[in-house]
């Protein structure tokens, strides 16, 4: 019988011990410059890329809206699956779920770009899209302009782009400033990118690239924190790259 | 095919031996009062999750969205540390084959975070348990030193302290279901039960006193 309680005994030490640490995340590896391009770009890059694509299409659209047949296939072409037709109005196109809402605006030349993703990141902005002409197009958005959709945090978009013959888009100049102001903590990302490197294809059939297919663009974040590193990005993979330090992730 | 057969065959030869082992075995000697302290793996609030996973002090949920937590996020690491789950029970014997139990448990956890940059404790948070519960128990072997058993058992958790940091106690149903248990022994017994519930999921270890 001692023998019986002696090993309880030493079973019910053992269940004492084993619950000591249950979950260290001691020894992983963090890496908060790929969360925040995560962070940034899904929220405020991509749908630069997103608005184009539905610009360039509603552009093109203009000059063959008279022909029903023409302009139900150039939708197609672009948007696939996610072409309404009862969507698709001389003033206005909406292009469910991924692109958003594009109209006509006041000033000759010009387009207004409700993207999709503004039902998601908290920051409430239209896009104003200029055309310059030969499907080269300048972007322009700015969150805080108008208070009452000012949540916590806000973007600024100033691109220009332009599409190749071989329907790439090419990034001239994109400057992003971010803010975000939250429990006692004010940050702000600057990205960049100007040496006209960025580029990402066209959507095509309702396929679209998430990615640039190349092309570097610099992160400066100040404020409460802050830091400074590039995102070069390659055909399967993007880089990280801070300092001399480079880390290679897929897409 | 060949396995029923097989299976059929024992079962009918086992009855006649069993009913001659019951014959000469001597009359049950039932002890009514059992009490028992017993410690299990995993415990069952940590197994169902109270979620430990935010950044001390930000409990404001869109902070996680923004790039300020991602750094500060980074600057820490974090440690679980649970107690498991510890009982004291009393059970009362009805008959040989029914049997029930007052009991108390206790499930203790801390969430502790550290800098990276030197290992100093930045904060912590923690949850305490303690439930009392009945359980019914069914012995459906009772030799002189085993029995086998299963038992279900109900009560309430109390928490002392949760992750909210709430004032007042919160309290939350509790269930527990042991399929198997075993215990050896006569007067003093030691027991294994494999159970799933608020109280564990997995063994539950034990030792207790009969008379």
């Amino acid at each position: 019988m001692k023998r019986l309680l002696y090993i309880i005994l030493a079973v019910l030490s053992g269940v004492a011990f084993s619950g000591c640490v249950m979950y260290s995340d001691k020894d992983e590896a963090e890496n908060p410059q790929l969360d925040v391009n995560d962070l940034i770009y899904l929220d405020c890059v991509e749908p630069v890329f997103r608005v184009a694509e539905l610009t360039d299409f509603f552009d093109r659209y203009q000059s063959v809206r008279e022909d029903r047949e023409a302009s139900e296939a150039l939708g197609l072409e672009y948007f696939g699956d996610s072409f309404d037709p009862s969507e698709l109005f001389y003033e206005e196109f909406t292009a469910r779920p991924y692109w958003g809402k594009v109209i006509l605006s006041d000033n000759q030349g010009e387009y207004v770009v409700y993207p999709a993703g503004n039902r998601w990141n908290d920051m409430y902005t239209d896009y104003n899209v200029q055309v310059l002409g030969s499907r080269r197009y300048r972007i322009v958005c700015d969150s805080a302009d108008d208070d009452s959709r000012v949540y916590w945090k806000s973007v600024a978009t100033d691109a220009t782009v332009y599409y190749d013959a071989d329907d790439i888009m090419h990034v001239e100049i994109l400057d992003i400033v971010y803010t975000e102001d939250i429990e006692g903590e004010s940050v702000t990302v600057e990205v960049t990118s100007d040496d006209g490197s960025l580029a990402i294809p066209l959507c095509s059939r309702g396929e679209y690239s998430v990615y640039p297919g190349s092309g570097i663009m610099q992160f400066s974040i100040s404020g409460d924190v802050s830091d400074v590193f590039s995102v070069r990005y390659h055909d399967d993979v993007f880089e990280i790259i801070s300092g001399s330090n480079s880390e290679i992730l897929d897409k | 095919m060949r396995r029923i057969v097989l299976i059929l065959f024992v079962f009918l030869f086992s009855v006649p031996s069993f009913a001659k082992d019951r014959e000469e075995r001597p009359p049950y000697d039932l002890k009514r009062h059992e009490f028992a302290v017993s410690g299990a793996v995993y415990p069952g609030r940590y197994a169902f999750g109270y979620d430990f996973d935010f950044i001390p002090g930000k409990m404001y949920s869109h902070y996680y969205s923004s790039v300020a937590a991602r750094y500060r996020d980074a600057e820490i690491y974090n440690k679980e540390r649970v107690t498991n789950t510890w009982t004291l029970s009393y059970t009362y014997n009805f008959t040989r084959v029914f049997s029930l139990a007052a009991s108390v448990s206790y499930e203790g956890a801390w969430n502790e975070y550290y800098s990276r940059k030197d290992d100093s404790k930045v904060s912590m948070t923690e949850c305490h348990y303690l439930t009392p519960m009945l359980t019914a128990r069914f012995s459906w072997l009772n030799r002189k030193l085993v029995r086998l058993y299963s038992s279900v058992g109900a009560g309430l958790a109390v928490s002392l302290m949760d992750v909210s940091y709430r004032e007042y106690p919160e309290t939350y149903l509790s269930l527990q279901v042991t399929p198997v248990g075993i215990s050896v022994g006569k007067k003093l017994f030691g027991f294994f039960e494999l159970g799933v519930g608020t109280i564990y999921v997995g063994g539950c270890f034990g030792l207790g006193y009969r008379f």
